[in-house]
């Protein structure tokens, strides 16, 4: 994964900078794997030495100030740097850029030489969770694969809310309220997570007006990982049917109402990224037209991300067991890509008001054209929430008559 | 038309029935269960106790006949406004405690309570001291009590309560079967699924299922019990 993802970077790099395309590609394969080297190696040595979580989130913060007090020049050097020389090999070698990679071997070797010290009670653990995971991944369950990734992380809800509701009897909205209360028990490293996922749109964004196209992918996706957290009351209810079930509502009435609080966290998180793509610097998105990629940013991760909530995993049960392989092939594919895709939708304004603004038309009426198209597709998404379980009623007595014909 | 002396009944199977392919988990079964009464429904493990439930709950499909309740399809919304029912699992929400939990349920069946209403209620089932914590990580024992405040908190004309004293300490034991008595002197159904043959002795009638079927239907001891379903 690391060697793939470091090619494709690197190709997309040899396209704006100066060198042969064999040696970015080159260059951003041997990073990819050197990045994934010093992350297992780094993960089998906290193991290996049962690190506690805050001290290996301490030394990684001590690590992340330490590079932005670098990147703002405000020391001279920081190991991180030496990974940006690795990067940059195809215009200029430094032998220091080799630092990441004996570092990455180094962590390895240590971690495998620690394998007999990681804890039994936690290996069994992981190991459990890690194989329930890999199987709700080949059922395309991504709801599953969220809760047992937070299970396996320790990410539980606060004991203690960041801000107390007092309970002061039944209310209006309950539905809401209840959303808020959940969202105020998100643990630290959600929100860090989130505000992290503001960042990295914010920052595509830039790249987008400044030209890299294919950023709208990874704006889209960051976002729709960002709705998938904010969809975590509504989520509950679907984790949670028999309760949900027990009420005197239609279950269907109750996940629209969860669309509010989760709309409200998106905006939040859209704002953050639009903050970050307006903030002064290199390739700053105008105020104008990061702010006309708000509300879509918002809509896009939001709807990408209750479709894939959601619609019904895969079973293997169902009548699409019954379908050619080719067929089978496709309606995954299908279900798989379409949730990211309208992420991908939201985050396009951008992009169209950079092709505006490259025809000399104004930007931000360039980007808002496109903001109808996301505001529909999220209705009609909200309509699907709406009518999925009738929907689903007509389809299944439509096959029950179907069955019953002689 | 029903005689004013006989309460209507709240619950009627008519033939019903469950089965997973060529496996029976509940033969058809024809019952009627009327207000104010409270019924102890006993039966090994897998004797279809919990089938039973789950298919008056809505949970599962019956594979023929019907269950009413409160005269509305069981799963209809009219059914699950009058029925509550507390499974043997204890179901709640990882990220709110028990407090918000009762507002939450009882805000969606539109009751009017107060947080004075909830803490009486907190009380009784002996969770003060925990109120404000998450029970999704609570003991079984506290879970359970958990489920029984959420089960109670909301209106309901049947109470159905699927092993209710596993995992309870005697003084949780002690606080339900003190709910169980206030509700049925208000006039509610109470169906209570059990192995603990004791709990007979504190019911008028006693419906025991061996292998999917009735095998018995009336008052009962503890020593019938053991009889009919064995130990």
């Amino acid at each position: 994964m690391g060697l793939v993802v470091g090619g494709i970077a690197g190709d997309l790099a040899a396209r704006r900078m100066t060198g042969s395309g064999a040696e970015w590609i080159g260059a951003g394969a041997l990073a990819g794997v050197t990045l994934v080297g010093l992350c297992v190696g780094a993960a089998l040595v906290a193991a290996g030495t049962r690190l506690s979580r805050w001290i290996a989130s301490a030394i990684g913060l001590v690590l992340v100030g330490w590079a932005i007090a670098d990147g703002i020049g405000a020391i001279g050097l920081s190991p991180t740097a030496s990974f940006g020389d690795l990067v940059l090999w195809p215009l200029r070698f430094h032998i220091i850029g080799l630092l990441p990679v004996v570092g990455a071997l180094a962590l390895l070797l240590a971690g495998l030489s620690l394998l007999g010290r990681i804890s039994l009670e936690a290996a069994e653990r992981r190991s459990t969770l890690v194989g329930q995971l890999r199987f709700a991944a080949t059922l395309q369950d991504l709801r599953t694969v969220i809760v047992l990734r937070r299970q396996l992380a320790m990410e539980l809800p606060r004991l203690k809310p960041w801000v107390r509701l007092r309970v002061r009897g039944t209310g209006p909205l309950p539905v809401f309220v209840r959303g808020l209360r959940g969202l105020l028990r998100w643990p630290a490293a959600r929100v860090v997570r989130l505000l992290l996922l503001a960042g990295v749109v914010g920052l595509c964004l830039r790249g987008i007006w400044s030209g890299t196209t294919p950023l709208v992918v990874v704006a889209g996706i960051a976002s729709f990982i960002a709705g998938l957290d904010s969809v975590e009351p509504l989520a509950q209810e679907v984790d949670h049917p028999s309760r949900r079930d027990a009420a005197p509502l239609e279950a269907s009435a109750i996940h629209l109402r969860h669309i509010p609080v989760a709309l409200l966290t998106q905006v939040l998180v859209g704002g953050v990224a639009v903050a970050v793509a307006s903030a002064p610097g290199h390739a700053r998105v105008p105020l104008d037209v990061a702010m006309v990629a708000l509300v879509p940013l918002a809509l896009g991760g939001l709807g990408g991300a209750l479709v894939s909530v959601l619609a019904t995993p895969s079973s293997i049960s169902g009548g699409w067991s019954l379908a050619p392989p080719e067929a089978q092939g496709m309606q995954v594919a299908f279900r798989t890509a379409w949730p990211p895709s309208i992420a991908i939708l939201g985050a396009t304004p951008v992009l169209f008001a950079q092709r505006a603004h490259e025809q000399g038309t104004a930007a931000a009426a360039g980007g808002a054209r496109i903001v109808p198209v996301v505001v529909i597709v999220f209705g009609l998404i909200c309509g699907w929430v709406r009518v999925r379980d009738d929907i689903g009623v007509w389809f299944k007595s439509q096959m029950e008559m179907a069955n019953a014909k002689p | 038309m029903p005689s004013p002396d006989v309460p209507e009944p709240v619950l009627v199977a008519n033939q019903a029935s469950k089965a997973y392919a060529d496996l029976v988990a509940l033969e058809p079964l024809d019952l009627q269960i009327s207000a104010g009464t409270m019924v102890a429904l006993v039966g090994h493990n897998g004797s279809g106790k919990s089938t039973f439930l789950r298919l008056a709950a809505g949970l599962l499909e019956l594979t023929e006949g019907e269950i009413t309740i409160a005269g509305a399809p069981a799963g209809s919304s009219d059914a699950r406004a009058a029925l509550s029912f507390l499974p043997d699992e204890p179901v709640l929400y990882d990220d709110l405690s028990v407090r918000e939990h009762l507002a939450y349920v009882a805000a969606l069946h539109g009751v009017h309570a107060t947080g004075e209403d909830f803490d009486e209620l907190i009380g009784r089932v002996g969770l003060t001291a925990r109120a404000d914590d998450l029970p999704a990580r609570f003991s079984r024992g506290l879970r359970q009590k958990t489920s029984i405040a959420l089960g109670v908190v909301r209106p309901f004309d049947l109470l159905m309560v699927d092993e209710p004293f596993v995992g309870l300490d005697a003084p949780g034991k002690n606080a339900l079967l003190g709910i169980l008595d206030e509700l049925h002197g208000h006039g509610k159904a109470i169906v209570v699924a059990t192995h603990d043959p004791s709990f007979v002795e504190l019911v008028g009638r006693c419906i025991a299922l061996r292998d999917g079927e009735v095998v018995h239907d009336g008052p009962a001891t503890p020593a019938d019990v053991l009889r009919l379903v064995g130990a």
